[in-house]
């Protein structure tokens, strides 16, 4: 039973790819300039891209409107950007009348593309991992012994965001002022016991883009619900609460031996605080929550990156478990490796290390996988263009 | 420099206008536009840079911080009178790629990508 479980949620990725098939790896993406308020349709992943010229017509289909758009400009490729064609149109089709479509596609003389939007109005981003990992119990660094010391781990991640607009709108209804969040997250093994075993469903409405000088940068402030599962098990917890996150510019990455200053995005700290219903065995019990997490980027020498993040949460759930934690805290670092001091960065591996979700056991593993990114949905379908 | 004794006061500074001139191109001019631009968006989430810094796109947490990144930029470079392909999805496939760019190369990238905008009335 588990193991069909887990199959469906290995096909949930695939079910999500709507047919026809795209040309493999071509995923054109839609986005605005917020300044002249123009449309850019990145050809990303598109070999050989469609090319145009200054003066060309194209149509955009947009939600519901549909308009007929003058290109301005062609960038051709400059890799690993895309070549990319923008264009002007009515305002039917601006970005500010436009900020609630989902879906968007581009017709041209010969083809019709449907868009990925991946716009600050809409996003949808996919990710799936598959992989072997190795339990550390054979360490003696778990209280959860695993009846195996290698699993098949996936790790599915889907993430729906609408974020309000960035330039002024008129007429824009309060809620659409808010950034809600959709996420779903699976991080499970095909092993019941010994294992990490942490699923979440999360959504939130936030207001976004608060900023205080170098105390705080892209800080939010909201609330949101969140219900996290463990797949072998029936314990969950539902958690209500208030949060508030943001970059801290006063702490920057950190070099260590470089020869030049790199620089990614600050320490990042959450926190939320509100109310658990949590379910363990047959019981079900109330209390209070609190939650931190930070992430931080280092570099060290001129080919290492490492992401250190940790999450701390507490709760005074009544009736716990006997040995159950009231504290559990969680720790990852993930490495990056770029063979040279110019060249790209790619995951090396990453090591976990504390208790997971509603599973309140002590794990450690070690992950060497296949990560698969970006997988959401875009096709390129050559039709006859509409009279 | 040595200074001629036949030139006149005005003389001078018109030559020196002009030496200035010759430095303050349209194309330096949209470079430094861009390079204004890149560095206020990098402060916008957060970022501190400088122009010997190097960008590890890895390292920028979401996409979503590579949406305002290009929007701040964006804002900017329209108020300094330059249009620009939406950036976005560029950042974005940057940040995919796990790519590491100084900003002088970065810098080049956006000028590649951008052009001066004719006020409304004119030809683009």
């Amino acid at each position: 039973m588990k193991r069909a479980l887990l199959l469906v949620l290995l096909a949930l990725p695939l079910a999500a790819q709507t047919a026809p098939a795209p040309p493999p790896g071509c995923a054109p993406t839609l986005a605005y300039n917020a300044g002249t308020l123009q449309w850019s349709v990145d050809f990303v992943g598109c070999n050989p891209a469609p090319t145009f010229t200054a003066g060309d017509q194209v149509t955009l289909i947009i939600g519901a409107a549909k308009c007929t758009g003058t290109v301005t400009r062609y960038d051709p490729a400059f890799p690993p950007i895309a070549a990319a064609v923008t264009f002007s149109v009515p305002q039917a089709c601006s970005p500010t009348e436009t900020y609630a479509a989902m879906t968007a596609q581009l017709i041209t003389a010969s083809s019709t593309t449907n868009l990925k939007m991946i716009n600050a109005l809409n996003q949808f981003a996919q990710t799936l991992s598959v992989g072997p990992v190795t339990t550390g119990d054979q360490l003696g660094n778990g209280n959860n012994a695993a009846t195996s010391s290698q699993a098949y781990q996936l790790q599915y991640d889907v993430t729906f965001i609408k974020v309000p607009p960035f330039v002024p709108t008129p007429n824009l209804p309060f809620f659409a002022r808010l950034e809600r969040q959709f996420q779903l997250s699976i991080n499970t093994t095909d092993q019941e016991k010994g294992f990490i075993d942490d699923n979440s469903i999360t959504g939130g409405l936030f207001m976004p883009r608060i900023s205080a000088g170098n105390l705080l940068a892209q800080g939010k402030i909201g609330a949101q619900i969140n219900y996290e599962r463990a797949i072998h098990t029936s314990d969950s917890n539902f958690d209500a609460t208030a949060t508030v996150e943001g970059l801290i510019p006063a702490l920057q990455s950190i070099n260590l031996m470089s020869s030049a200053t790199r620089r990614g995005s600050p320490l990042a700290l959450a926190f939320s605080y509100g109310l658990r219903r949590k379910h363990a065995g047959n019981t079900d019990d109330n209390g209070r929550m609190f939650s931190g997490t930070a992430l931080y980027h280092l570099f060290a020498g001129d080919q290492y990156q490492v992401d250190l993040s940790a999450t701390t949460t507490w709760n005074d759930v009544d009736n716990l478990p006997a040995g159950t934690s009231r504290t559990q805290h969680n720790f990852k670092a993930q490495v990056w490796y770029a063979p040279s001091a110019s060249s790209n960065f790619k995951v090396t591996t990453s090591f976990s290390n504390g208790s997971f979700g509603p599973v309140l056991a002590k794990l450690r593993q070690y992950f060497v996988g296949v990560a698969l990114s970006n997988i959401s949905s875009s096709v390129t379908t050559p039709t006859t263009p509409p009279k | 420099m040595a200074d001629d004794p036949s030139q006149t006061t005005d003389q001078k500074t018109t030559a020196m206008l002009q030496a200035f001139a010759e430095l303050d191109t349209p194309a330096q001019q949209q470079r430094d536009a861009v390079t204004a631009c890149l560095l206020a968006g990098l402060a916008f989430i957060g970022i501190d840079a400088t122009q010997t810094t190097i960008i590890a796109f890895s390292a920028i947490n979401n996409d979503q911080l590579c949406v305002e990144l290009a929007h701040s930029i964006e804002t900017c470079l329209t108020n300094k009178g330059y249009g620009i392909r939406a950036l976005s999805s560029p950042f974005i496939q940057l940040r995919a790629a796990g790519t590491q760019m100084s900003i002088d190369n970065l810098v080049s990238a956006l000028v590649s990508f951008s052009w001066l905008l004719v006020p409304a009335g004119g030809a683009q």
